[in-house]
This record gives C-alpha cells, structure tokens and sequence, in this order.
C-alpha cells in the first residue's frame, strides 16, 4: 500500500515536473524567435519537398503502368510458351494457334480479347511525296481493330485520318514519326519484312490514320495494320503471338486472372497446350497466361532500380534537412552553455534539462512538419492538377519510361504523414547530442562561457 | 557430169552430217540447269585464297569505302577483317554454319543467329545471311532453266531457282550465267510476294590460275532509289598457304 502511494505521488510529481519542461521548452520557442524561424523553415521546406518528390515518384510510375496497359500488354495475354522472354527478337514461330477457340472462349465469359501479330520490319520512304528519302527499323503489330479497340486505347488516340480497316493495305503511323518522316495521311510506304518460316518479303501499303499516345516507346517503335494484312503477307496461318485481355482492374496488376482461366477451361482450352489444330492449319504449340506484374517484370526491375536511384535523391534530401535541423539545434544549444550551467547550479537535474531541450527540438520539429505537411499538401495538389511538362527536353531522349513528358503527382497520405512524423522526431533527436556534450562539462566551465 | 555427181553426194553426206548433227547435238553439248550451277559454282569455289579488296557502300549521303582482306578455304570458311579506318580491326568469322563478329573496340566476340544475321554487313545491301549461303546452292533450291539471254554482249544461261523449303531469305532467285566461261553475269533476288528486292551484277571478272570470278560486282536493293553496294576484288591469290589457326576462335581475338 506504501509502495503504491509513494508510486503515485512520484509519477504525479513526474508529471507536473515534465509539464513545467514543456512549459519552459515553449517559452524558449517564442524567445528565440528568429532560430525558431529559421528551423521552422528550413524544417518545413525539406518535408514539403520530401512530399512533393515522393508524389511524382509515384505518379511517374502510376503513369508507366497505366500506359503499358492503355497501349502495350493490357490486364493480361495469352501467348506461345516462352514466347514474352523472347519477345524482343519477335519471333514468330512461338505463336498462339487456334485463335478463334481462344478468342471465342473468352468472349464467351465477357472478357475481351485482342489478338495481335508483333513483327520488326523496316519501314522505307522515298523523295516525292516525302521531303526525302529515309528508312526505318520500326516494331510492327497486325491487329483486328474492332477487338483491339476494346482492349486498348490506340482507336482513342487517333488524331489524323481513320482507324483500320480489314482487308484494307493501310497503316497507323504515330505523330512522333511522321513529323520525323514528313509523312501524311495517304502517303505509300514500303515495308520490308521476313515471313513466318523467314522469306523476305515487300508490303506496299498507304497511311491511313495517325496516332499520338502518352507512351513515348509505342510512338517512338510503333506502327499497326489490319490483322488479316500481316496474317496473308507474313504467312502466319491464323496464328497470332499474343492474345491481349482487358479485365476490371483498380490498377494495373490487381486484376483477377480466375475467370480467365474458368472461361478457357470451360471451352475445353487447355493452357499448357493449345486445341490441336487440322491438317494444314495453324500448328498446335503450349501457350500460357501472363499476368501485367510478369509481363512487365523486366520494366518493373527498371523502375526498382530508378526507384533505387529517386530513394537515394530522398535520402539526400532527408540528411540535408537533418543537418541543416541538427546545426540550428547544435548552435541553439552551445550559445545557451551559460544558461545550461545556470540550471544546473540551481538544482536542475541532468535529465530533466535534456528533456527540456528535447520538448523544444521536437516543438520546432512539429511546427515545422506541420507547416511543411501543409506546402506539401499544395505542392501535391499542383502537381496532380497541372503536372510538370518536360516534354521540351525529353523531345528527343531515349528512356524506359512510359510518360509523355508531363509528369503528375499523386496522393499518398501514409508517405505525407510519414514525412512530417519522421521530422518531427528527427528534430527531436537532434538536440540530444550538443546537449549531452554539454552536461559532460563542469557547472564552472559552463557558467564561464560566454 | 562426173563433176555433178560427185557434187551431189557431197552434198548428200554434208546434209545427213548437219541432220545428225542437230539430232545429237542437243543430248550430247546442251547442259542441265543443275550442271550449269555446278559449274558455276566450281569456278567460284576456290581450295584456298588471299584476297584484297574493297566495298563501296552508296547511299543518298553519299559513298562510304571499307577495305578488307580475307583468307578462305572452300565454300564454307573464311575470315573476312577490315582496314579502313572507320571499322579497322573488324573481323567476321564463318565456319561452316557459323557466323562471328569480333569487335575489337569492345573486344567482344559475338556468333550470331536468329534475326541478328538479317543485318547488314556495314549498313551495305549484303546481309550476314547473304554471306552463309555457299554450301551448294542445289541443297537449297530446285533449278530450272529459262533459256538464253544476253547480258553485256554476253551470252548467258538464265536459271529460275526455288527455294526447297524455309531455311533460306530468298524463295526465288534467278541466275544469268555465262554461257561460255560459266561466270554468274546477273542475279535477281524476289520477296515472298514476287517483287524484286535486290539485283547483282557483274561488271568485271578476273582469271587466276584456271579459275574465272567475278572481280567486280554491284548489289543495289530494289527498294531503295538511292543506294548500293559495289564489292570489288583487287587481289586474289589462289591455293596459298593459310596462317595457322587462322579460321579458329582464339585467332579470331587476338
């Protein structure tokens, strides 16, 4: 019973004695009004940056992913077996065989499907109607242009012309390309090529439409032609390389492959190995399944390491603030040695003075993170509204990144929240270290400092 | 009236030679498609040889020339390394089926397959696939014989060649062979869809040591207006002693 009276009298004395410290440590604040600026400042300026970085960082890579799915991989493909590893050599003879059971299959479970035939070519041009002549190594997609437009948003991103046609020798060439080319709608081009089983072969075909996407790869790499065109010029035999899907996502990568995988089966499409087709048609091969996350496994290792790199900026960013904080604090501390001395003298334990000096870094570590939470909280909504354009100076720069020049921001609460809390601690720490250097002195050597 | 009949059997024994003669004459002189190749082939096909030259590659910017030199032993192994300036050191390594790069700056050697031997040699019109054919053209096309055209005052043998299956760039090919001295005077190359994509001349030849070659040839692709490539042979030693080692891999690095 003794026991526990004393316990509590002690924790109350503790507590008032920790509330006239942060009573002292607030009126320190409003005495020192300039350093208490200054660190305020400097405080809330390195969380609002900190907020404003992380937010296009995000937003970067949101826009990445959006575009890959808009133009390039959709929610998810089916392909030949192996076929996405060796996707950059663009083979053709790792093709999806029976499209029409595969097709039909997914149809049938309201999933839509757009089967598409990827191949390099060289697309030429002469002089007259072109200012000159040129030639370029471009990739080439045969698509069936009602499905694709299901899937994709390339038909949305027409600007010029018409979309495809089947049967019709036409092109979508992007708006990048063709200011390069000084093409037009209804110029010819000729494209060179090598068929399925790896003839050369000549297409002459007219430019029908032209596209501007916000992915830079797709109109930088990209032109399209009806599926049937590519089918009869590259010998494909009705088989495609992918058959891209568009499912009900949130975000990119959070769709439900389940119903895909139902809707195959059903049709009595088996995954691993694909209808045998008839004598003379399409060869049967393995296909597969690929989700967004391992379609763009290679791109998301890229942007881990760009990722890598922004952390490192951020790092950077958070030890500039930390020492700018801790320096502010350093100075704050060592010109109030005499003061120190003056409270030590007076009875004023050791921890008790430290404690004060700690409420008082992390009084200006919270008013600063607060101030800064709010510029940040301005700096974000700019950047989601406005975005920064950087279009002028990545007009002609090669990059992995699938974003058109204007970066947006984007809301993350959990990183803003983590920002200020973090500085505000960190200003708190901070003041530990002078301070403790200090109470290693003698009261005497203190109180003769001047 | 002796005179007359000795005339007439002259002429008699003259006619039943010249009937006989044109009866003979095309099972025993007239050559087969597939000789005309062989023979072709046999003039080009050297044991081993030593050659100089250069490869003037023109497009709209204008000429570009790249020296070489190479050593080769029959149709199917040679190593090709380039002297100008722009490409010293350059190395292109065939054995058998087998094409190399060595790149000297990188100090790299890279064997290539797959699409990367539709490439062009140099951005010239000549593919590195162009440069693996040679085994014998018989394995991979079917010959047929057009009949005889003239090509630069020379009288030559024009050859439809068809592919045999896939594993070959061209599936029609068609040859205008000498038909004196069995040098390929002209080809065509066709696309799948039957246009003309390239076209090779001969514009000069050369005799070394019984053997009759082209010395000088043109290739210009038929979808480009202004570009070609002109290879051009300006020394061949024929039946020399090659260096040690020289087709090898080690070789090819050092």
């Amino acid at each position: 019973m003794t026991v526990f009276k004393s316990s509590r009298t002690g924790h109350h004395r503790t507590y008032a004695g920790l509330r006239m410290l942060a009573v002292l440590a607030a009126k320190n604040l409003t005495r020192y009004r300039r350093r208490t600026l200054i660190t305020v400042s400097a405080i809330a300026f390195g969380v609002a940056i900190f907020i404003g970085m992380a937010s296009m960082l995000d937003g970067l890579i949101a826009e990445g992913d959006r575009n890959l799915v808009r133009y390039e991989t959709a929610s998810a493909a089916i392909t030949g077996t192996g076929y996405w590893d060796e996707r950059e050599q663009y083979p053709l003879d790792i093709t999806v065989a029976d499209v029409d059971a595969v097709v039909s299959a997914l149809e049938d479970g309201d999933i839509a499907a757009a089967p598409r035939v990827g191949f390099r070519g060289e697309l030429i041009v002469h002089y007259d109607p072109y200012p000159e002549d040129g030639s370029v190594h471009l990739n080439m997609y045969g698509i069936d242009p009602e499905r694709d437009a299901r899937v994709f948003h390339l038909a949305d991103a027409l600007i010029e012309g018409q979309f495809l046609d089947p049967g019709e020798h036409g092109i979508l060439i992007s708006a990048w390309l063709a200011e390069r080319l000084g093409a037009e709608v209804g110029y010819p081009v000729t494209i060179t090529t090598r068929t399925r089983d790896g003839f050369h072969q000549i297409l002459d075909m007219d430019i029908v439409g032209i596209y501007e996407t916000p992915n830079p790869t797709v109109d930088r790499s990209a032109i399209y032609m009806p599926l049937d065109i590519a089918d009869f010029y590259l010998e494909m035999r009705g088989a495609v390389t992918a058959i891209h899907l568009a499912l009900p996502e949130p975000v990119p990568g959070a769709a439900d492959l389940q119903p895909v995988r139902a809707a195959l089966e059903r049709a009595g499409v088996n995954l691993t190995e694909s209808p045998a087709a008839g004598d003379g048609g399409p060869q049967s091969s393995a296909i597969e399944l690929l989700s967004f996350d391992e379609m763009t496994a290679e791109f998301a290792a890229a942007m881990e390491l760009q990722d890598a790199a922004f952390a490192v900026v951020l790092l950077l960013l958070g030890v500039i603030a930390v020492v700018g904080i801790s320096n502010t604090m350093l100075m704050a501390v060592l010109e109030r040695e005499r003061e120190i001395g003056m409270m030590r003298a007076l009875g004023m334990r050791n921890g008790e003075i430290r404690s004060m000096f700690v409420f008082e870094s992390a009084g200006i570590g919270l008013i600063g993170a607060a101030i800064g939470l709010l510029l940040g909280a301005a700096l974000v909504w700019y950047l989601t509204a406005h975005g920064i354009d950087y279009s002028a100076v990545l007009a002609d720069v090669e990059m992995d990144f699938r974003f058109d020049g204007v970066l947006y921001g984007v809301w993350s609460p959990r990183t803003m929240i983590t920002a200020a809390v973090g500085a505000a601690v960190l200003a708190g720490a901070v003041a530990l270290l002078p301070v403790r250097r200090i109470l290693r002195r003698g009261i005497s050597d203190s109180l003769r400092q001047h | 009236m002796q005179y007359l009949r000795i005339a007439r059997r002259k002429a008699w024994r003259i006619g039943l030679l010249v009937a006989l003669a044109a009866l003979v004459a095309p099972s025993a002189f007239a050559l087969s498609a597939d000789e005309i190749i062989e023979r072709m082939e046999d003039n080009q096909t050297h044991p081993t040889s030593y050659i100089e030259g250069e490869m003037v590659i023109t497009d709209r910017f204008g000429d570009r020339v790249s020296t070489f030199f190479a050593h080769t032993e029959g149709d199917d192994r040679f190593l090709v390394e380039f002297t100008s300036r722009d490409e010293e050191g350059q190395r292109v390594l065939r054995r058998n089926d087998d094409l190399y790069l060595y790149y000297p700056d990188a100090r790299e050697t890279i064997r290539l397959t797959g699409s990367a031997l539709r490439d062009s040699l140099l951005g010239s019109d000549i593919s590195y696939e162009d440069m693996t054919g040679g085994r014998g053209l018989a394995e991979d096309y079917k010959f047929e014989l057009l009949g005889e055209e003239t090509v630069d005052d020379r009288r030559c043998y024009k050859i439809e060649l068809t592919a045999r299956g896939t594993n070959v760039a061209y599936p029609k090919q068609i040859y205008w062979v000498d038909s004196e001295d069995f040098v390929l005077r002209k080809s065509e190359q066709y696309a799948r869809a039957g246009r003309k994509l390239k076209v090779t001349e001969v514009l000069e030849t050369m005799e070394q040591d019984g053997y009759i070659f082209p010395a000088r040839i043109r290739i210009t692709d038929q979808t480009r207006r202004s570009s070609g490539t002109e290879m051009i042979l300006h020394q061949v030693d024929i039946g020399v002693d090659l260096p040690r080692g020289v087709f090898s891999l080690e070789q090819l690095t050092w």
